[in-house]
């Protein structure tokens, strides 16, 4: 089958509507987070989950809802239609189609690589208890352990013998946070709380039902571009959650800052001096943002936070009923 | 966090901006390659335009459709392509859509549009001049009498899709041959 074939096949459509769903559906979150200025990150997770989730069932939704809408006269009055840019012929070849093919392509390795067969991994590694050297108790202070009382799961904390600065959490059934010992060397009592305070978050949410269904919906996509870049900014998003769970938790900022501080930006070390400035290798790029995205969850906290509460339903709704009615017409 | 209502105004005027921008962006396309499906103002700006060689036409109308088509609708990528739309011009809805002649190079090709069989009733071969058609009688989408009849011509597949009676429509079939 030739290229032209596989994209006016029935999956051909469905993967390339989805791409401009997305694409769509992107451009109208972004207008949404700008419009209302949102910060809150719960609100600006929900909405940046719309091009993730919105993309899986709008293309069989439309054609259940609308069968004519795949007839040449609803094309031909649409506000976009994809077929043109596809069928668009320069020296003989369709450099649209093409181009999409190979950013499909890439996608895919991409989500099989960096995701799919690291959960994978770290599914069947979670399974094995790690070697701890000691068990860390958060539940000393009264306050935080009537606070993680109420929570559905309360996952227990162990030292493991490293020495990284290391935090992490297991999720599952045997759900737990590892600390490594010279992180808890490094930290103080109050700031390895908030710390592990945030790790229980992550394990808390990883029984979120949306986050659940947002994570198997964006592997459903796992050629499109716009939903892996979308499905990041959620789950950066994600860390800002839960570091407003640790403080509402320890009710301290400011452990929670300097654990950051320690644990993510030690300082930086100058460069080499043959060092070409002006090449940066994909792996410093990778910790300039990483670095950059760590300054950010810093400032925020140390702004305060923001909540949105009167706009935490209707900017997603928004957003949700905007991407619909817009991509109907997205063809 | 700004207000509801300038939030609700910014967005708005942000959708708009996105539609228009889109809009533009489906037009260069068309602009930038002249044989993509489009709709033509007449039948010989249609065939001028695309360089199509052969179009077949009926010579003989029922009564309320007379030539020229209403419609055009034609490609020449990625496969030749043309569609005419006939309204009835005597009773019935005014703008209302009777009677679709469309030709392909693709046996697939399927235009849709105001004129579906929505119900098949019957199916029968029928012998057009020589060429073996298929004739398809039923009923449209508000349950209106609708036949369809089509064959293939040399590399082209022909379908006459008409709100009239089967004998009526294998007349128009009929008069589109030498």
């Amino acid at each position: 089958m030739s290229l032209s074939g596989i994209f006016h096949s029935s999956p051909g459509l469905y993967v390339t509507q989805a791409f401009f769903h997305s694409l769509v559906a992107s451009i109208v979150a972004e207008i949404a987070v700008k419009a209302w200025d949102v910060r809150d990150p719960v609100v600006r997770q929900r909405v940046f989950l719309v091009p993730v989730i919105a993309p899986v069932f709008l293309f069989p939704l439309f054609r259940i809802v609308s069968p004519g809408r795949d007839s040449i006269h609803f094309r031909l009055g649409t506000i976009f239609e994809s077929g043109r840019w596809l069928e668009l012929e320069m020296l003989g070849t369709h450099p649209v189609m093409g181009g999409l093919a190979v950013v499909f392509t890439i996608t895919t390795l991409v989500f099989l690589f960096q995701e799919l067969i690291p959960i994978l991994r770290h599914s069947f590694e979670s399974g094995k208890p790690e070697k701890a050297v000691g068990k860390v108790d958060c539940l000393e202070d009264p306050a935080i352990r009537a606070a993680m009382e109420t929570l559905p799961v309360l996952p227990a904390v162990f030292v493991v013998e490293d020495d990284d600065f290391l935090i992490y959490s297991t999720t599952g059934k045997r759900a737990a946070v590892y600390v490594s010992s010279s992180l808890v060397a490094a930290l103080t009592e109050e700031e390895l709380r908030s710390a592990v305070a945030h790790e229980i978050s992550h394990v808390v949410r990883s029984r979120h039902p949306m986050l659940v269904a947002a994570y198997l919906l964006r592997a459903l996509m796992f050629f499109n571009p716009v939903v892996l870049m979308e499905f990041r900014r959620a789950a950066q998003e994600e860390e800002k959650v839960c570091d407003e769970f640790a403080v509402s938790v320890t009710r301290n900022r400011r452990g929670l800052v300097q654990a950051l501080r320690k644990l993510y930006l030690p300082p930086e070390a100058p460069p080499p001096p043959n060092a070409r400035k002006t090449r940066k290798t994909a792996k410093e790029i990778e910790e300039r943002s990483h670095r950059l995205n760590i300054e950010s969850r810093i400032s925020r906290l140390e702004s305060g936070g923001d909540h949105d509460s009167g706009v935490r339903s209707l900017v997603p709704a928004a957003v949700a009923v905007a991407v619909v009615l817009i991509n109907y017409f997205i063809v | 966090m700004r207000s509801k209502a300038f939030g609700f105004l910014a967005f708005a005027a942000g959708l708009a901006i996105l539609v228009i921008a889109l809009k533009a962006l489906n037009w260069f396309p068309l602009i930038a390659q002249k044989d993509l499906m489009r709709r033509y103002g007449d039948y010989e700006e249609m065939r001028t335009a695309l360089g199509i060689r052969q179009v077949f036409v009926p010579s003989y109308f029922p009564e309320d459709f007379r030539w020229p088509p209403t419609g055009i609708l034609a490609q020449g990528k990625p496969y030749p392509a043309v569609i005419m739309e006939f309204e009835r011009s005597g009773e019935g809805k005014p703008g209302e859509i009777g009677m679709m002649i469309y030709q392909a190079a693709e046996d697939g090709f399927s235009p849709g549009g105001p004129l579906v069989i929505s119900r098949i009733r019957e199916q029968a071969t029928y012998p057009l001049k020589g060429r073996s058609a298929v004739l398809e009688v039923g009923s449209g989408v508000k349950g209106e009498p609708c036949s369809r009849i089509s064959w293939r011509e040399k590399d082209l597949r022909i379908t006459v899709l008409a709100r009239l009676t089967p004998f009526e429509l294998m007349k128009v079939a009929e008069s589109m041959l030498p």
